[in-house]
């Protein structure tokens, strides 16, 4: 019986200990692509399209493109923006959803300053793990007020 | 010692007089220096010495005027009212008609006496300061009030009518004057005047000697600088009157619009009708009526109008998008930012001559930056043409932001399956007992919340804030603490939603982006606003809020797999339009029209099936079918025996039924 339950207890250790490895994860990569993309929409969009995945979905207020060379000419033709993200959240996406395709659920809320003009936003990106580089699958831009 | 204090101060005086007189020689060339440069130099030279004799006089007694100007300064004194040889200026003015001199001691004997005799009347006071006695002009104040505005009183004539009263006031100035409101107050008639100084002391020198023809009293008149008199209310009518005049004093071949002295005009006057434009809502009215009547104009004439705000204004303008020249002088426009919500309009040609907005600046060139800041394009500026600007050649007009699009759905077979889901989620969800949204999520469901309440200021949420597990990663730095914060299984989810104060959302506010949905998974972000329960204030109530959702198929329905929830405060906008039924609601996709025009979509034929044969055994419509099984999760005995179970305690309205 003893062996049994170190043997139950260790696996669940490990069990949790990779859960808990892959929350931290998704917290810290997380926080370093949400730096990265601000930066990139803000300063370099020419990178853009690095970061999506070559069938990636964009949903920019409604207005919808597909395709990390789409995308990337969108943005380039936005205004100059001037994103401030205030919070932040990422968790790992669960296994019933993806299986193994290691892949977070990243959602942020601010605000933008286009042509001087303040709009708070959110914004939800699905990102996954292609050939050892997070790339986003699809990314969700709305203001806060829908304006018409 | 006294005196020669009194003597620096005038030196203070005049040197600060001086520098004014730079200023002014700066702003408007060398007029102001040479104006005086003639009058010392002309024929007035006399009559300013002889004043400096009788200061003399006053002040320094009879033997120093006998001295030449010059022997003061050689002396070393410091010079008197600067009035040397080398001063460039004049003696500063002084109030002859207020002050007069008879200081003179065979006067001041006969002066008691009229005091004496004067006294009762208060027409006159005296008083004695050194050997001096100065005489003040105590007649009724007249300065100017800011509005401009004096309001008339002639007393106890109301027997009379007050046109009769006027005409004979009319004939006694000796002019037609323009008055307001011309009524009777009891028994006295009173009428407003505007702007006119000289008039009022002309009237106010008729009180106590109009005499009404058959009467022999003799009429008080008074005046008071008023504020504004009492106007007409902005009623329909009154708009209708305004928008002819309007309409009469548009030139439709030169699409000029003159709005000069408006409320002066005589046709509105005629009509009764005081609608002065510095009223900012009358200011309003008439754009208003602008914007909506003659949208193309080029020309607005607003001179002489007082006006001193333009923001009430500036709005309906903005919508004038061909306005190129825009007349605004003699207004009391303080500053010319006050243009800045003008900002836009493509104006050239601007004149704001007479405003004290023009005199707040040192040079020329600082007031044509100023007002170029707001009007790039302005080429011709108080009457004067203005060096053409330069710019680059940036293509604005291919920099837009893109509009704003309702939601986005990539699969329209899964739309109105997930728009089904959503509407009995936030059924559940904005009823009393959350309990039934287990069904709603997985076993082992990722969920996690974040905030932006305000903490502290005067929409601080104090409460929710300590409610609310807040994730936010920005500020939650601890591992353990982001560990503990995300909620992994649905038992801490429902404990943590159970927990949650109830809330009402407004499905119309709802937009919804479905950017993936394959056979694995739907991924769905949905924005809205609701309001939070239990608290009264509408700012603090209504949040808006964004969910993120990965949406997996369990069995025959569909399970929620991850979920991350936003809330902030909704902005005042969003509050505006919180909970408003509009017709226009489908738009944001959540509504049972649309809802049951998915019925048939995006169902296994199995289902579709199972739908028909619970709809024909409970006799209920296939939509309340459909939902009653997806609520048991398709399982169809289940639902029959909630049916049942429902049916029996009555629950069941009868317009589930088929008819």
């Amino acid at each position: 019986f003893v062996i049994i339950y170190n043997n139950f207890y260790q696996y669940a250790c490990i069990f949790f200990q990779e859960e808990s490895l892959k929350v931290t994860r998704a917290c810290v990569s997380g926080s370093e692509f949400i730096k990265l993309y601000y930066d990139s929409v803000d300063k370099m969009r020419h990178k853009l399209a690095k970061l999506y995945l070559s069938d990636a979905e964009l949903i920019w207020n409604g207005n919808r493109l597909t395709g990390d060379a789409a995308i990337q000419k969108f943005y380039e033709e936005l205004p100059v923006s001037q994103h401030t993200v205030r919070c932040f959240d990422s968790q790992p996406v669960s296994a019933r959803a993806v299986g193994d395709q290691t892949s977070l659920l990243i959602t942020t809320a601010g605000f933008v300053f286009f042509k001087g003009k303040r709009s708070d936003f959110t914004q939800s990106f699905l990102i996954t793990c292609f050939e050892d580089k997070w790339k986003v699958v699809s990314d969700c831009f709305r203001f806060q007020q829908f304006i018409t | 010692m006294l005196r020669s204090e009194k003597v620096m101060g005038g030196e203070q005086r005049n040197m600060a007089l001086d520098k004014r007189g730079d200023r002014n020689r700066n702003v408007y060339g060398d007029g102001g220096g040479n104006m005086f440069v003639s009058v010392r130099g002309g024929s007035n030279r006399g009559s300013f010495r002889g004043r400096d004799n009788d200061s003399y006089s006053l002040r320094g007694g009879p033997g120093h005027s006998r001295l030449p100007e010059g022997h003061w300064r050689a002396r070393g004194s410091s010079s008197f009212r600067g009035s040397g040889p080398l001063s460039r200026r004049p003696p500063p003015p002084r109030y002859d008609d207020l002050l007069t001199d008879d200081g003179r001691d065979d006067n001041r004997q006969k002066n008691r006496r009229m005091e004496m005799y004067r006294g009762g009347r208060g027409g006159s006071r005296h008083f004695r300061r050194g050997a001096t006695i100065y005489k003040l002009d105590r007649r009724p104040n007249q300065q100017q009030p800011a509005s401009g505005w004096h309001k008339f009183t002639v007393h106890d004539c109301g027997e009379h009518d007050p046109a009769s009263v006027m005409a004979e006031l009319n004939a006694l100035v000796g002019q037609n004057f323009d008055y307001h409101l011309l009524a009777t107050e009891g028994n006295n008639v009173t009428f407003f005047l505007e702007d006119n100084p000289s008039l009022n002391k002309s009237l106010l020198d008729l009180s106590r000697r109009m005499v009404m023809p058959g009467c022999n009293q003799r009429l008080r008149i008074s005046n008071f600088p008023s504020g504004n008199p009492p106007f007409p209310p902005a009623t329909e009518e009154n708009l209708e009157k305004v928008r002819l005049l309007m309409s009469e004093r548009y030139s439709a071949p030169l699409k000029r619009l003159d709005l000069t002295e408006f409320h002066k005009d005589e046709r509105l006057r005629s009509a009764g009708l005081l609608f002065p434009l510095y009223v900012p809502s009358n200011l309003s009215a008439v754009g208003r009526l602008t914007a909506a009547n003659i949208p193309d104009v080029t020309e607005i004439d607003l001179s002489r109008n007082k006006i001193y705000r333009l923001e009430a204004v500036a709005e309906h303008l903005k919508a004038c998008a061909g306005l190129t020249r825009l007349y605004l002088s003699n207004n009391k426009l303080a500053s010319v930012s006050s243009l800045q919500k003008l900002r836009g309009l493509p104006i050239t040609e601007l004149s704001l001559e007479g405003n004290p907005a023009c005199t707040r600046y040192k040079n020329t060139e600082s007031y044509i930056s100023a007002v170029r800041e707001f009007f790039p394009k302005l080429l011709v500026l108080d009457g004067k043409e203005l060096p053409r600007p330069i710019g680059f050649e940036v293509d604005e007009s291919d920099v837009v932001t893109p509009p704003c699009l309702p939601s986005f759905f990539c699969d329209e077979r899964i739309k109105g399956v997930m728009l089904l889901f959503l509407k009995q989620y936030y059924e559940v969800y904005d009823s009393a007992d959350r309990s039934a949204l287990e069904l709603a999520y997985c076993e082992d469901v990722v969920f996690s919340m974040t905030s932006l309440l305000p903490e502290a200021g005067n929409r601080a949420v104090v409460e929710d804030n300590l409610l609310i597990p807040n994730r936010n990663l920005r500020l939650c730095t601890d591992s353990d603490r982001r560990m503990d914060l995300l909620y992994r299984n649905r038992a801490d989810v429902m404990k943590l939603l159970k927990k949650t104060p109830a809330t009402q959302h407004d499905l119309n506010s709802f937009v919804i982006d479905m950017p993936v949905a394959k056979p694995q998974l739907v991924q769905l972000t949905l924005t809205g606003v609701y309001r939070r329960e239990g608290i009264k204030s509408k700012n603090m109530s209504v949040r808006a809020f964004q969910r993120s959702l990965i949406i997996v198929p369990v069995g025959s329905g569909y399970c929620i797999a991850n979920e991350q929830l936003h809330v902030a405060l909704a902005t005042f906008d969003q509050i505006k339009d919180a909970f408003k039924v509009t017709p226009g609601a489908e738009e944001a996709g959540v509504s049972p029209v649309s809802a049951t025009v998915a019925l048939s979509e995006g169902l296994e034929p199995q289902q579709l099936q199972m739908i028909e044969k619970f709809s024909s055994i409970s006799n209920m419509l296939p939509e309340f079918s459909k939902q009653c099984l997806e609520q048991n999760a398709w399982n169809f005995e289940k639902a029959g025996n909630l049916f049942l179970q429902l049916k029996g305690e009555g629950k069941i309205p009868p317009e589930y039924f088929k008819p």
